[in-house]
Parts: C-alpha cells; structure tokens; sequence
C-alpha cells in the first residue's frame, strides 16, 4: 500500500538570474513502512521536493503543478490552515542541520511538548508523560527533557530533534540531510535509532541524503535525482547489481569500500549544471560518457525496466 | 632500498586554548609528534575535535604550539623568526577545506594564484609571473588557463575553486603540503578528480603531503600512512592498510567497523564502542572503550612500537 504518492511534481524559482527549474515532473510512491531514499549530490533540488511536499516553499518559489497524495488526500489542494493542521500531525520534517533547528532558550522537553498541546491539546501531565516515553523511544534517558540544547551532544540534539518530529505519530516522515555534519559513530548511532523506530512503529520515511551507501544500509529502495529530476528509481539489490542511468553508475564508482581490494577512484567528469541554464535534452549528456544519439535533443521520461527499477535515460531505452 | 629522509618532524606539540568563561583551558593538541618522508602521504584521521586541524595549522605556522617543535627540512620554523626558519616556512603551503571560504571573493583567479609569487618575492617581470600562473593554472586542469584567469571565485563551481586553490598552493614550488579536508565540502562526484589530481601532483613533483581527513576511504585512496587522533593524541600510527585490515587500538577498529559495514557495525556495536564522556586521568578513550581494565583509568598509555612503522597507544595491546 502506497502511503505516499506524488505525481508530476514540478518547483520552480523565479530569481533574477531567471527561472530556476528546481523539481521537473518528479513522481514516486512511499510505501507504508518503508523508507525510501532520496539522492543527490547540492544542488539537485532533493531539499526542493522535501519542502514542496510539506508546501513550505517560500516565494520566489512556487509549486507550479503536481499532486502529493498522503493516504489519498491530494495535500496541493488543501487551504493553508489545514495544511498546518497536517504539518506534524501527519507528515512531519527532520530539517537539515538538525542541531541548529532546536530553540536555545527553551528545554528540549519543552520543545517537543509544545507541539503535543499545540496539535493533540494534550494536557501538561498526558504531554510530559509522552514526551518522556519519546525520548526513551531515541535513546535519551527522560530525565533529560529538562536539558537545554547546550547541555547535549550533537548527535543527542539530533535524537531529539527525530523524537520530536514522531511527537504526533505521524503518516510520513521527511528527513532532510538529518545526519550530515555528524561524525560517523555518531551517524551510526542516529542512523540506528532511525532504523530500530522503522521497524517498531513501522515508520514511513523519505530520507534525503547525498550519502549514497550510507543510505543503502536503511533503505530498501532508492529514488536518483540529478539537475532537478528523477533519473533513476531502484531497490537496493538493484543498485548493487546492476545500476542502469550512467550517472547512478558515476556516483556508485565514486565511493570506496573499505573491504573491497583497492582499485582506481572515478569521477564525473564536469559539474553540477546550473538550474536556471539547463542542458537541452537528458540533463546529464554533457557529462556522460555514454552519450550519443538522441541524448541532446530528447529529455528521457522514468520507464519501468523490470519490477520495481524506472530508469530515465535515452540509451537504456535505445538497447 | 636507500632510506628516505624525513621531511618534517614534530615532536610532542601541545596546545591549549583557554576554556569558555573560566572553565579549565581546552587541550586541542596533547603531546603530538609525527615526521613526513620525502615524498610521502601521511594521513591525519581523526573526528571533529581530535585536534588534527590545530595540528595542520602549527605545522605551517598558523599557530604557536605551547611547547614542542616543528622542524622542516632540517630547520626548527615553530616559534622562530630568523631568516633560516622564514625561508623554510615558504616551502610549506596549505590547503584549506573550504574553497567557499578560503579565496578572497574580490580578487580574480589570476590575482589568486599570483598572490604568492608576489609576496615572496618569485618573480621578475610581470610577463614572468603571468606565465607561472598559467603553468600552474594548467597543472590543476583549469584548460586553457585564459578562460579562467579573469574570472571570480563565485563564477566558478565548488570542484574548481578548489582547483585553484591547490594551483595557488603549488604556484611557488613548495616541497611540503599540508591538505585539511580539501574534500569534505565537495560533491562526491567531483571529490574523486581532486584526490587524482593531489595524487597524480604529488608524484610528478615528489610532493610530500599532510593530509588531514575524517573519512577513511579518502585516507585509503590517498595516503600510504596513516596517524589515527582522538581527543589531541595520535593514537595509532601505522600503514594504512594494515590500520584497515588490522587496526590495534579500539578507537581505530570501532572507526574503520563503523565505515566499513554498518549493519555489523550495528549487531556487534556494544563490541566496539561505548557511551561515555572523555575525561580524567589515565587513557582518555578508556570511558568510551568496551575493553578498558582497572589500569586503563589509571595510567595513561605511551605509544609502543609493534614493528614496522606501527606504533600504537593501548595498555592491551
């Protein structure tokens, strides 16, 4: 059962320097439970569908069309006071640098309380109790709810910040970049917590990262995203077998295992284009080295390969 | 095989900084000593606030140790100010992380890169400076150099910037450079044409690098050896391989274990790591290490040579 489908969602910038094409036609599907991975590298627009699933994107951008089905209510037709009623209670955002999105002058028990009588009218007692049993949930001993931000460790600040975003046992969870600036033992330990709650409460999540194999550990399927689209959408297997867009294939060749035998790192050779001054055509030909053909003219569209593995680009559909 | 010669040493630096308020000083470097050989790669692998970025800035002069020295090329340069020690800090050049942060936005790429050949002097006409910057415009792939010489730093993407970063570094021929995450804030899909590049340079001009990184598989790719920090001490120094396959103390295991595979990282976690704070007297890792014995709290333990280049600092091992 889809929890989470979104079709055709397009995002753009107006900005001086013209037309930023952050989110072109992007769709795909949350599954109930899963946790699906979202990946690029800065630039990409991966926080863009973050926050236009939220409707949180901020003049000058807007979300030209597109549908977000959570549970299938489209969320793009909702008023803006009903969507506040949903942020939280049922879809609900771990932002990036999560550290800095805590209040400093207010305890972490506070913080996260606050959003149980705000959205559930919780009373004081109710509130303290869950706020306990939440902390409890991420590894912090509910003794420390009346820490203040200053007084816990990065990876601590994170764990609350997941905790308070279950605070009203959302649908969805979107986590943007929640363990990017962290050390790796702490990732570890955050990335565990996120992994034991999936399976407990059976938690769905759209996890946004630039951490290919980092993600492949808690997810089971991976959406690719490059210059502003969906390239490549695969499960985890897939991608360890046979990736298929050759930019998936670019970035797997970019990482090193450390207990594989050493070999040759490869780059991608040029950069990230410019979202205001697109390529025509695939978004990625000037950098593939498997360009050819109709690759410059015809923007590829996601085709289904086999089950479950939709790859957008012109010489896997040539073959 | 004739013996290579160290190229920089440092021997037992140490650095405070005063605490916040009127807490106790921080102790950011504790006893550090190290040497780089000619034309080597030594990595400094450590996380956030293990002291290896104050390392790499005392190396180059960036910062005073309290007490220990730096010798570079035969020449003591910490703390010193007479010509001898100048001339040698000249041969040692940085790279910084950031290339967001590290180039002047309002000058040009040419400006840039010539910035050092002006200040020390390198130079005798101007057509001469010009064709140094070309050089070393091309040495980092920034093809043709024309195209670029005019342009700022924001006109260029984050892979390129730090392209000219490292040509600004290499533009006066130094012998040793020190890399601080030159990396981390890039795209993975432009890291990997930077660290060939840093490779392939050092070859060519039998560069000696520091390179400070928090990320194994980059040290894997890049250096030969390895000195693993936590908490203002080297821990562990070693070959870099042999630290991967086979690492001695703990704190190296837990690193390499969690980078290597999480998911068993994960089902033996309680094997390699644990919840504590660093502190006290005796082996600063002991509060966090599954080990640790009654003599771990007691004692602090001195690096021991276990053969080869490996040294480790472990009461168990």
């Amino acid at each position: 059962m889809n929890i989470l489908e979104v079709r055709n969602l397009t995002t753009r910038f107006s900005t001086a320097r013209g037309i930023v094409r952050a989110v072109e036609r992007v769709s795909f599907h949350l599954k109930k439970g899963e946790i699906l991975g979202l990946i690029g590298e800065s630039g990409c627009g991966k926080s863009t569908v973050g926050l236009s699933l939220l409707r949180l994107v901020e003049p000058p951008g807007r979300i030209v069309t597109g549908q977000v089905l959570l549970d299938g209510v489209d969320l793009m037709k909702k008023s803006e006071s009903e969507m506040n009623d949903i942020r939280w209670k049922l879809i609900s955002y771990i932002p990036q640098s999560a550290m800095n999105a805590l209040n400093p002058i207010y305890s972490v028990g506070w913080q996260i309380r606050e959003a149980l009588q705000r959205h559930e009218g919780y009373s004081l007692g109710r509130a303290r109790a869950r706020v306990a049993e939440l902390l409890e949930s991420v590894g912090i001993a509910a003794s420390r709810a009346g820490s203040y931000p200053h007084e816990m460790s990065g990876g601590m600040k994170q764990r609350a910040v997941i905790a308070m975003a279950l605070a009203c046992s959302p649908k969805v969870v979107i986590s943007d970049e929640a363990t990017t600036g962290l050390d790796v033992m702490t990732q570890a330990q955050v990335l565990h917590v996120i992994k034991t709650l999936q399976s407990r409460l059976g938690l769905s999540m759209l996890f946004i990262s630039h951490d290919l194999p980092l993600v492949a550990n808690i997810c089971e399927r991976i959406a690719i995203m490059y210059a502003g689209r969906l390239v490549e959408l695969l499960t985890v297997d897939q991608l360890r077998r046979q990736p298929l867009h050759p930019y998936t294939q670019g970035l797997m060749s970019s990482f090193i295992d450390l207990k594989a035998p050493l070999r040759r790192l490869e780059s991608i050779p040029g950069s990230v284009p410019d979202l205001t001054d697109l390529p025509c055509g695939c978004g990625f030909h000037p950098r593939c080295c498997q360009c050819g053909g109709d690759c410059c003219c015809k923007a590829p569209e996601l085709v289904e390969v086999e089950p479950d593995h939709w790859v957008a680009c012109c010489k896997v559909v040539r073959e | 095989m004739s013996p290579v010669k160290d190229i920089l040493a440092a021997t037992e630096l140490k650095k405070d900084y005063p605490g916040p308020g009127r807490r106790s000083p921080v102790r950011a470097v504790d006893g550090v000593s190290f040497t780089v050989r000619q034309g080597e790669c030594l990595g400094l692998v450590g996380e956030s606030g293990s002291g290896k970025t104050t390392t790499a800035r005392i190396v180059v002069g960036l910062e005073k140790p309290d007490s220990g020295a730096v010798t570079f090329e035969g020449v003591k340069t910490s703390g010193e100010r007479h010509p001898a020690a100048r001339a040698a800090c000249r041969r040692m050049q940085m790279i910084f992380q950031d290339p967001y942060e590290s180039l002047n936005p309002g000058m040009t790429v040419s400006q840039l890169v010539a910035e050092p050949l002006r200040i020390q002097r390198l130079y005798r006409t101007t057509g001469e400076m010009r064709e140094a910057v070309i050089t070393s415009l091309e040495s980092v792939d920034l093809e043709p150099a024309s195209l670029y010489m005019n342009r700022h730093p924001h006109q260029l993407s984050g892979g390129q910037r730090q392209r000219v970063a490292i040509a600004r570094a290499l533009v006066s021929g130094p012998s040793l450079v020190v890399a601080d995450e030159p990396t981390s804030m890039l795209d993975v899909s432009v890291r990997a044409g930077i660290l060939a590049l840093l490779s392939r340079l050092q070859q060519e001009r039998n560069l000696s690098l520091l390179f400070i990184t928090h990320d194994w598989t980059v040290a894997r790719v890049m250096c030969s050896r390895v000195a693993v920090m936590y908490a203002g001490q080297i821990v562990e120094s070693g070959r870099t391989e042999d630290l991967i396959a086979d690492g001695c103390h703990p704190y190296t295991r837990a690193l390499v274990a969690v980078v290597a595979d999480l998911k068993s990282f994960w089902a033996n976690q309680a094997h390699y790591v644990r919840d504590g704070q660093t502190s006290g007297t005796g082996c600063l890792f002991a509060p966090r290490c599954p080990r640790a014995v009654c003599l771990c709290y007691k004692e602090p333990p001195d690096l021991v040579h276990l053969g080869d280049d490996h040294w480790v600092r472990c009461h168990l091992s």
